[in-house]
């Protein structure tokens, strides 16, 4: 197990995954959009087994994962290309880059055992952190797990599970000490989808698209070596993950809103003139990358990304209502009404989530407050 | 390949921030108000002769220090801190416009003094509200005695205390730069009261003025990239108002009490301080990205600058509005330096360019050449 010829020399990489991505064999991808969420992954898993043939799907993790080694810079240059050459920023890369760096560090043998099939695209995982008293104060969640002799017995529910009807694994942020211990009796464990006593059921959002699920156990057994990090390391094990979520999902987010406002320019070539509202919408996105970039490569170096990135997260969240907002103000009727406008519909209702999910925008303000200006607790 | 601030620059930030200190910021800018220079001529003077600002961007053949924007960019974020008075920007851009001309005799000789600090130059572009972008409709004229302008510049920044102005005017061959001194026959600074207390502006009317021709390829172009240089430079500044705002709004909020409590436990006024920590970040990414750019990628320079420009005024607008309005009554007085930054701010955002016709640039240049570059090394 080696490292691939271009883990260190990202220019080359991208060089050859532009190459890679315009060519006519992933044409089939190119600007498609599936209506239904869970065809739309299958349809996506295609693409990713096609990245990972190529090679250029598996930079950015270690050999011993399945990966062709370099760091998180390779999936920033692959979304950045992706996004260029017109291609599906894939849900299985949203959830891959923020599931994958926890596993790799803190269950070396899980990572061994089965990221090669998340990389490929044969299967993906689902993230089950949130439940319904539990959102973004997720210290306060109540899924419990127990052991019972090599094995832990789950019982509770999951909520906004991103893709979690689809997912064939979950990796859960469960309860094993006491409620009042809060974020101290948290565990992480990966648990299979299709074990006995797990329901999962699809969410159907605002636009009707079922993006995501809610998922329930009812004492589901799992073997104790399905724990990421040691019991009780729940929660930093969560905010190891979330560095990846605010730098590396950030970034993909950014690639493809680039990609949805370069779609909305086309789609307003014989239109009217927006170029205020157009102008501001490039400023705010690329804004967030500069900023963003910094955070990527800070990972990169192997740094702490702490609480100011929460300011990541903000930037982010009011991008993606804005780009959508424009495309409702700017394309007017084609917006409102027929199926040319359908996508943008779905999406626009999909941003409204954004400064909600992942911690609501007012959390993060507290956070910035409280951890980056050292302003005084609320009493 | 730099894109972060190196020790060096900590080293520049550090001096130049003791100094500034010691003798400059907003109160000793409202004490100056209403006296002809917005600093007092000692400061700067070791400002020019002793840390060289002047020089820093002048190669070293002419006794400059060879540094670069970055270099620059340091010494006006912590200008932009302590709202500065003393010459900066305005020195800058007419040593870009020297340094667009081929090497002769006379422009070697004026940079070779500027560097050393004994010359004080400005540039002299716009006319009436045009900004820089307006054709020039200062006339040369050409005589046996020389060249010699008729025109009228406004907006000249530092024009009464400078030596030398670098004019663009329009020659019977097209859009051309001269270097006109002070005491010129023919030459008239009158100084111009603006918003700004922190700094000085003159409209400068030349009535057959002698003047010496700076011999550049295309004129219009030289100012255009000068003016972007500067709205790079203004970023800076920008950027350290949004700091020193912050910090005294932060400052402020954990001292103030009102009904029983410091104002900054409130959540309404932590969010305020949240907000505009986010554009602040937001804004000195953008901003260390642009002086990297215009150092290294000036292709680059003319995408990256508006985009920047337009992000960092933003947030010191928003810093400093904020910054008196947490600070409450006191923050709308004369004797509190509040107002000060926010008059800095006001005329800084467009000194050099109509910030709505900046957005509409942005919405021109809607493709890949800005995604910020993932390809930089890590920190």
């Amino acid at each position: 197990m080696t490292d691939g010829p271009l883990a260190t020399d990202l220019p080359a990489y991208r060089d050859a995954v532009r190459a890679f991505v315009t060519s006519p064999a992933l044409d089939r991808w190119r600007g498609a959009y599936l209506d239904d969420v869970a065809e739309e992954m299958r349809f996506t898993a295609g693409l990713m087994r096609a990245l990972y043939d190529g090679g250029f799907g598996r930079y950015g993790l270690p050999a011993e994962a399945g990966g062709l080694g370099g760091d998180v810079r390779h999936w920033a240059v692959l979304y950045d290309e992706l996004a260029r050459a017109d291609l599906p920023l894939t849900g299985q890369h949203s959830l891959l880059t923020t599931l994958a760096y926890p596993v790799v560090r803190f269950a070396p043998h899980l990572a061994k055992a089965y990221l090669p099939e998340f990389l490929s695209g044969d299967a993906w995982w689902g993230q089950g952190f949130s439940e319904s008293e539990a959102g973004s104060d997720l210290a306060a969640l109540r899924c419990r797990a127990t052991r019972q002799g090599d094995e832990y017995v789950i019982s509770g529910h999951k909520l906004w599970t991103s893709h979690g009807a689809t997912a064939s694994r979950l990796v859960m942020l469960v309860r094993t000490g006491s409620q009042e211990s809060r974020h101290r009796g948290l565990s992480m464990i990966m648990v299979d989808a299709g074990l006995p006593g797990v329901i999962v059921r699809p969410v159907e959002l605002a636009s009707g698209r079922a993006e995501l699920a809610e998922c329930f156990f009812d004492d589901v057994l799992v073997p104790a070596d399905r724990l990421i990090g040691a019991e009780g390391e729940g929660w930093a094990v969560a905010m190891y993950l979330l560095q990846y979520e605010r730098a590396v999902y950030a970034w993909l987010r950014a690639c493809a809103l680039l990609r949805r406002v370069r779609a909305l320019t086309a789609a307003l070539a014989d239109g009217p003139a927006g170029d205020q509202v157009l102008g501001t919408l490039y400023l705010d996105l690329v804004s967030l990358r500069a900023r963003s970039v910094t955070t990527v490569r800070r990972l990169a170096a192997g740094q702490t990304v702490g609480p100011e990135a929460s300011a990541d997260k903000l930037l982010l969240g009011a991008c993606e209502q804005s780009v959508y907002d424009a495309a409702r103000s700017l394309l007017g009727a084609g917006f409102l009404f027929g199926e040319a406008g359908r996508r943008w519909r779905e999406d626009w209702w999909f941003s409204r989530s954004t400064t909600v999910y992942g911690g609501c925008a007012e959390v993060q303000r507290g956070i910035i407050a409280d951890r980056v200006l050292s302003l005084p607790r609320s009493g | 390949v730099r894109f972060r601030f190196d020790p060096e620059h900590d080293e520049l930030r550090q001096t130049v921030r003791r100094l500034l200190t010691e003798s400059a910021g907003a109160l000793d800018v409202i004490s100056r108000a209403s006296l002809p220079t917005a600093s007092d001529h000692k400061l700067a003077a070791r400002l020019a002769r002793e840390i060289g600002v002047h020089g820093l961007c002048v190669p070293e053949r002419y006794g400059g220090a060879g540094a670069g924007m970055v270099e620059l960019g340091v010494v006006c974020q912590e200008a932009g801190r302590a709202a500065l008075g003393a010459p900066l920007l305005s020195p800058a851009l007419a040593t870009g416009l020297l340094l667009e001309s081929a090497e002769d005799g006379r422009t070697g000789s004026f940079l070779r003094r500027i560097a050393a600090g004994e010359l004080i130059a400005a540039a002299a572009i716009a006319e009436g509200p045009l900004g820089w972008d307006a054709v020039p409709t200062t006339a040369a004229a050409r005589s046996a005695a020389g060249w010699t302008l008729t025109g009228t510049k406004e907006w000249v920044q530092d024009g009464w205390q400078a030596g030398l102005l670098v004019v663009s005017a329009m020659s019977p061959t097209g859009h051309a730069l001269f270097a006109v001194e002070a005491g010129s026959p023919g030459l008239t600074v009158e100084p111009v009261q603006t918003i700004d207390i922190s700094r000085r502006f003159a409209r400068v009317r030349m009535d057959g003025v002698p003047a010496a021709p700076i011999r550049v390829r295309d004129a219009a172009s030289a100012v255009r990239r000068a003016r972007d240089l500067g709205l790079v430079l203004l970023c800076a500044d920008h950027v350290g108002i949004a700091q020193q705002c912050l910090e005294m709004a932060t400052a402020w909020a954990k001292e103030r009490e009102q009904f029983g409590r410091v104002i900054g436990s409130f959540q309404a006024v932590k969010h305020k301080l949240a907000s505009v920590q986010v554009e602040l970040e937001a804004a000195e990414s953008a901003c260390l990205y642009a002086l990297w750019a215009a150092q290294e990628a000036p292709a680059e320079l003319a995408t990256v600058a508006p985009i920047a420009a337009h992000t960092c005024a933003e947030a010191a607008m928003l810093a400093a509005g904020e910054n008196i309005q947490l600070h409450g009554g006191i923050g709308a007085t004369w004797e509190h330096p509040a107002h000060v930054y926010l008059r800095r701010a006001t005329v800084g955002r467009r000194l050099l360019a109509d910030p709505e016709a900046l957005l509409e640039d942005v919405a021109q240049v809607i493709e890949d050449s800005v995604f910020v570059s993932t390809v930089a090394p890590a920190p």
